[in-house]
């Protein structure tokens, strides 16, 4: 396994080929995602899709955490140049913190609710790092810091039901940043969280995982949003890839989901009769 | 029976009256002293953060939590309101979450024809192909199922079902906020039409300063329970605020929109 050591620039971080996600239906299996293919190096790459796009089993598929009924199929599948495909459980779970780590929606669900927040970063560090009970507890503090919590030494003691949501989701940043992962993955992280303080966590993740070098995926709803925070957009609607454009060049974007996706919150400087809605044609899936 | 019934022999200026509002849980005191009120057929904007206490205002309007202080509703106390059938039909509710406000095992066609059954009234046929069409779903929807449809289907029925009582006041709790951003304009053309064409009276809650400006021409602004301030569409859109909180409010939505058409321009 010499070639570990070459640099990530010969292998991509990710790279995923004709990917398929079926699960058992009652007339045979349903695909959930049909053949999606993409690959990424050290960057923000946005996956934007409506429910039931397959945005977030294809993410979940990188990191191991599908459903037990769900049926993968990919030509390629890798992390690092290192193959996922028919990895077992444990496998995946000595890859999961060290070298990929996900944030979920909700911090409320995501955190455990008996642990206070400190704790579970403590956990964190001594799992993957191998710290002892001091030097974990000092770099919990430091990672609270490092996720702009005015006071890392309160915060350390508080359980998740006493915090808001916006700082729960720092705490589960700062969980998911202890080991140091090569991949972040981002699913819906401000979903649950008050208009005011979205953009405060989006900024946040951008900047620690440019600072670190990481790659990213951030997977959302919202394409005028995720797209400030990203290098490159895939596009996905009904388990298929409709188009992947860098960011900067979305407003020359040809598919018309993607056009329809773009605007389709209402303005903040003026009002619009009537917002724009997307027609879906059923032409994009053949 | 009567619909009309419901309104009283004055027909009173305002739809909704609350003045010195105050709910307690406890030692806390979640709304404190809060006084407004919306006129006929106007949609009202009812805006503020998570725990500022906006839903607990709902509920106190539809007598599920505990309130002090006066609320009138179409001319009637609304504590003599909630125990009266007759009167509820007139203030129907949609709620944030179509996925947990629709019961997972009856038909589109019961959870529709529910309340009408529940009112005693009759042509319910009718009524509910009237509903289906009304908020843009075919009719065949009426035998499906909630998990056959999706969110922004199941939201379409959550309002079908507040509208087939044919009431005068909607209370929105945050009617949008768990939808794609995709299936929320669908679903703010379809409300903002409802609006424009039955004259309803509506309490729109809700935390996005956009949707909230495209819906209501006024809004109140909550922060921990109080009331602090009233905004214009034009104040919002041109980002006129005095009030420091709503400031905030307004920069932190800015910023959002601004980042996100930083790759737009």
């Amino acid at each position: 396994m010499s070639h570990r050591e070459t640099p990530a620039a010969a292998e991509p971080l990710v790279a995923v080929e004709n990917l398929w996600i079926r699960f058992p239906g009652r007339r045979g299996p349903v695909a959930a995602v049909a053949g999606v293919s993409f690959s990424m190096g050290r960057e923000k790459l946005a996956i934007v899709g409506e429910s039931g796009s397959g945005k977030s089993l294809t993410a979940r598929t990188i990191m191991g955490l599908l459903p037990e009924a769900a049926e993968v199929t990919a030509d390629r599948l890798s992390l690092q140049g290192d193959d996922l495909r028919g990895l077992r459980e444990k496998d995946f779970a000595r890859l999961r913190g060290k070298r990929m780590a996900m944030i979920l929606q909700d911090p409320k669900q995501s955190l455990n609710p008996i642990m206070t927040a400190g704790q579970q970063i403590v956990e964190s560090c001594r799992l993957h790092l191998g710290d002892s009970r001091r030097s974990a507890r000092e770099r919990a503090l430091e990672l609270l810091h490092k996720v702009r919590i005015d006071n890392p030494q309160r915060v350390f003691g508080l359980y998740p039901h006493e915090v808001s949501g916006g700082m729960g989701q720092r705490i589960m940043i700062a969980m998911m940043l202890a080991a140091e992962p090569d991949l972040l993955v981002a699913d819906e992280p401000t979903s649950a969280l008050d208009v005011s303080v979205r953009a405060e966590v989006l900024d946040l993740i951008e900047s620690l995982v440019v600072e670190r070098g990481m790659g990213l995926i951030l997977i959302s709803h919202d394409l005028d949003l995720v797209s400030a925070y990203s290098d490159r957009v895939v596009v996905m609607y009904s388990g298929r890839v409709m188009e992947t454009l860098p960011a900067s060049e979305l407003a020359k974007a040809s598919h018309p989901y993607t056009r329809g996706l773009i605007g389709c919150r209402p303005p903040l400087d003026h009002r619009v009769e009537t917002l724009p809605v997307l027609k879906r044609d059923p032409a994009w899936l053949s | 029976m009567k619909h009309a019934s419901s309104v009283p022999v004055t027909t009173p200026a305002n739809a909704l009256d609350v003045k010195n509002l105050c709910v307690t849980y406890g030692s806390a005191r979640v709304v404190n002293d809060v006084s407004f009120s919306v006129a006929h057929g106007e949609c009202l904007g009812l805006i503020g953060e998570s725990g500022s206490g906006k839903s607990t205002i709902l509920k106190a309007l539809t007598g599920t939590a505990p309130a002090a202080g006066m609320m009138e509703i179409l001319g009637m106390p609304a504590s003599a309101r909630a125990r009266d059938k007759r009167h509820t039909r007139s203030v129907q509710m949609v709620f944030q979450d179509p996925y947990a406000a629709l019961h997972p095992r009856h038909s589109v066609e019961r959870i529709l024809e529910e309340p009408l059954a529940i009112q005693g009234i009759g042509d319910r046929e009718a009524k509910i192909r009237a509903s289906l069409a009304s908020v843009g779903l075919p009719l065949g929807f009426r035998f499906r199922y909630p998990h056959q449809l999706s969110g922004g289907q199941r939201q379409r029925v959550a309002i079908a079902r507040a509208l087939i009582l044919e009431p005068e006041v909607l209370l929105l709790d945050e009617p949008t906020s768990a939808l794609d951003v995709s299936v929320q304009a669908e679903v703010l053309n379809l409300l903002a039409k409802l609006h424009r064409e039955r004259g309803l009276t509506m309490l729109f809650v809700g935390h996005d300063l956009g949707v909230i400006a495209h819906m209501c021409a006024r809004v109140i602004v909550l922060n921990k329970g109080e009331l602090v301030e009233t905004l214009m569409r034009d104040q919002i859109y041109s980002g006129q605020a005095t009030q420091p909180y709503t400031q905030q409010l307004l920069r932190a939505t800015n910023l959002e929109q601004r980042s996100a058409n930083r790759n737009m321009a």
